[in-house]
């Protein structure tokens, strides 16, 4: 059971969890195009108060080891979601121009 | 430059049409928004429940048409080639304004009856969102075949089946078939609300998630010139993503309305990855716009792309997050956090992708080369609309706060508690910031339309005028 205003809590630790997420997720990345190590520094702050917000979520007793492994394994995930993001979208940028000095003439971008 | 094809000028009516309808949708949200300060204003002449229902029923429209505008857009420069059946279509046009036009008079004036079949044939159907009365669904229905025939047949005839078209056309079938789930009828309420939440939900967080990804991949390839490989890459990654967590997140609907327990688990797990394709949006459209150094032709666009990606993240990532773990959800279901989530979620995912899509047409009429699209007017109703939804939204999550608490957490989901919570100075105050908010989000709007009807207009005469 969730204790009166424990709940407002959950959902303010829900809030910082994603919005932590997204914001590291942001800098992360800005920080990895404009090579600025301190942007990318600074994303780590936001991871941390990811994991804070999930952290909050998972040790509270309304979540049996179900909820909480769950819950774990989510916030693994966003703390990699940046990295192999970015990782995907240089290796689809690397194909893409050696395709396109392979084959100098595609009609469909002609459309655009 | 060459001359518009006829099917984006069908493309350039259905815009013109979702505006008119975004503009109704806001007047009789401020109009049910008012109720909640003086119930007694227009009551028995037309209800909050009609004004609420006209609100989401316009939006829903509107979003509609304005996607369809932007498929009849860009099919036919992905295609190579006009639309196979461009009369039909047109008609279809005309036959949907007309029957939007019949149901809107209707829900006005005749706004209830019986709950018989005769009401569900010809008032309304009563299901939230799509409560349009039977006749029109199959209107709807047959309008949405001719657009996929549209569709198909120009692709087929073309022979050019990109991996953009190839998404588009599975998704379009789910989403019209989807469409066919909210007309199932059953007097069961449990089973009833079963399959009128396919329609809800699994347009909302999947098969309109894919459809604006196919849009906002032709935007990208438009704005920012960025290569076809690429955006198809991506949008592959997403409708994985987006299917894979929004599908079963279906369940995040189901904990309290009948259905079997399991639903607690499944709904819970599956809802909370999906703000993961959200963030990987967020990434995605970072790393676009930070390798163009934010440079384009067509501003208004530009920014729009930015806040869809943002909109779309906040609104459904983070909003939806906080209240879909199903312990928590048992307090805030239905309270004020609901709506603040709904209308964060719709503005910032598909108002903003429709935004795009128009400020696409307008450049390729007004400015198709150059100068650069841009005027003070977008910027005001954009930075108007941000400001004013973040408002209307902030007020509604601290009323959703104090319900939570007050009739929840502290007074048990009593009767007298629901009252304590609703007389509670947090409920109602923040209900006239909301009534605030949404008047200058309407002034916005009014910003947005004068910006529309001028924006590189004013731009090209001066550049005829200066060599003069
Ligand atoms: C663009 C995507 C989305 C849109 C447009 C949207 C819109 C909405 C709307 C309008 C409602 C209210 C439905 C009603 O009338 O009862 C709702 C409910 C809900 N949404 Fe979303 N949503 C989106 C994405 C999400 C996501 C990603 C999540 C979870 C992470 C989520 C979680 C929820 C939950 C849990 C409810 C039920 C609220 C309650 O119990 O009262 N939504 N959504
Ligand atoms: C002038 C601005 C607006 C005002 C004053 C306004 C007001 C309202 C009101 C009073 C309701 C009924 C809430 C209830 O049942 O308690 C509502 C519901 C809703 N509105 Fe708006 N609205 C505005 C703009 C918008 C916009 C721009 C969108 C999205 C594009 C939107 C989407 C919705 C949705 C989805 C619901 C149903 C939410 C739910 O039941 O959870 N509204 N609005
Ligand atoms: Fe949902």
């Amino acid at each position: 059971m969730i204790q009166g205003v424990e709940v407002l809590y959950l959902i303010g630790a829900g809030l910082v969890f994603i919005a932590g997420a997204g914001l590291y997720a942001l800098l992360y990345a800005y920080g990895k195009i404009k090579g600025s190590i301190l942007l990318q520094r600074s994303s780590y702050l936001f991871a941390l108060a990811m994991l804070g917000g999930v952290a909050y979520i998972v040790a509270h007793p309304a979540f049996d080891t179900f909820w909480k492994s769950l819950l774990t394994v989510c916030g693994l995930t966003y703390l990699f979601i940046p990295k192999s993001m970015l990782w995907v979208m240089e290796r689809v940028h690397l194909r893409e121009e050696e395709e396109r000095k392979k084959e100098k003439h595609n009609p469909f971008y002609t459309n655009y | 430059m060459s001359k518009l094809y006829e099917s984006q000028k069908l493309a350039l009516w259905y815009f013109s049409v979702a505006l008119v309808l975004f503009g109704a949708q806001l007047l009789f949200g401020l109009l049910a928004a008012y109720q909640y300060l003086n119930p007694d204003f227009l009551y028995g002449v037309l209800d909050f429940s009609i004004n609420r229902m006209l609100h989401i029923n316009a939006m829903i429209v509107w979003l509609i048409m304005g996607f369809m505008g932007g498929v009849y857009w860009f099919l036919p420069i992905e295609t190579g080639r006009e639309v196979v059946g461009i009369k039909l279509a047109k008609l279809a046009f005309f036959v949907l304004v007309a029957a939007v036009a019949v149901v809107v008079l209707v829900y006005l004036l005749v706004q209830t009856g019986k709950g018989d079949f005769f009401t569900l044939w010809f008032i309304t159907e009563g299901r939230e969102y799509i409560e349009a009365p039977r006749w029109a669904d199959w209107g709807i229905v047959a309008v949405m075949l001719v657009f996929y025939f549209n569709v198909v047949a120009t692709v087929i005839k073309s022979k050019k089946l990109t991996g953009i078209l190839g998404v588009l056309i599975i998704d379009l079938l789910a989403l019209a078939g989807l469409y066919l789930a909210g007309m199932y009828f059953t007097p069961n309420i449990s089973v009833d609300q079963f399959w009128w939440w396919w329609v809800v939900h699994l347009w909302v967080e999947a098969t309109w998630e894919v459809l604006v990804g196919v849009l906002m991949a032709w935007a990208l390839m438009t704005v920012l010139g960025t290569p076809r490989k690429i955006v198809e890459a991506w949008l592959y990654l997403e409708v994985f993503l987006v299917f894979g967590t929004g599908i079963l997140g279906l369940g995040h609907h189901y904990f309290w309305i009948g259905t079997p327990e399991y639903w607690l688990g499944i709904g819970g797990f599956f809802s909370a990855l999906e703000p993961i394709p959200l963030v990987a949006m967020v990434v995605h459209a970072i790393y676009d716009a930070g390798s163009h150094k934010l440079r384009a032709a067509n501003k208004p666009a530009l920014f729009w792309i930015m806040a869809q990606a943002f909109g779309n993240f906040v609104g459904a990532g983070m909003w939806g997050f906080m209240h879909t773990l199903p312990q928590i959800n048992l307090y805030s279901h239905g309270t004020q956090i609901t709506p603040a989530h709904g209308h964060l979620a719709f503005f910032g995912a598909y108002v903003t992708a429709n935004l795009v899509l128009m400020y696409i047409a307008i450049q390729r009429v007004r400015a198709p080369e150059g100068p650069a699209l841009d005027s003070r007017a977008w910027k005001l109703a954009y930075v108007g609309f941000v400001i004013t939804i973040f408002g209307m939204v902030g007020a509604l999550t601290v009323a959703g706060f104090a319900q939570i608490f007050v009739e929840r957490a502290v007074g048990g989901a009593t009767w007298s508690a629901y009252i304590a919570g609703q007389e509670h100075p947090w409920v109602r105050e923040p209900m006239y910031w909301r009534f605030g908010f949404g008047v200058l989000f309407l002034l916005s709007y009014l910003i947005l339309i004068y910006d529309m009807l001028t924006i590189g207009k004013r731009a090209a005469t001066a550049t005829e005028v200066k060599p003069a």
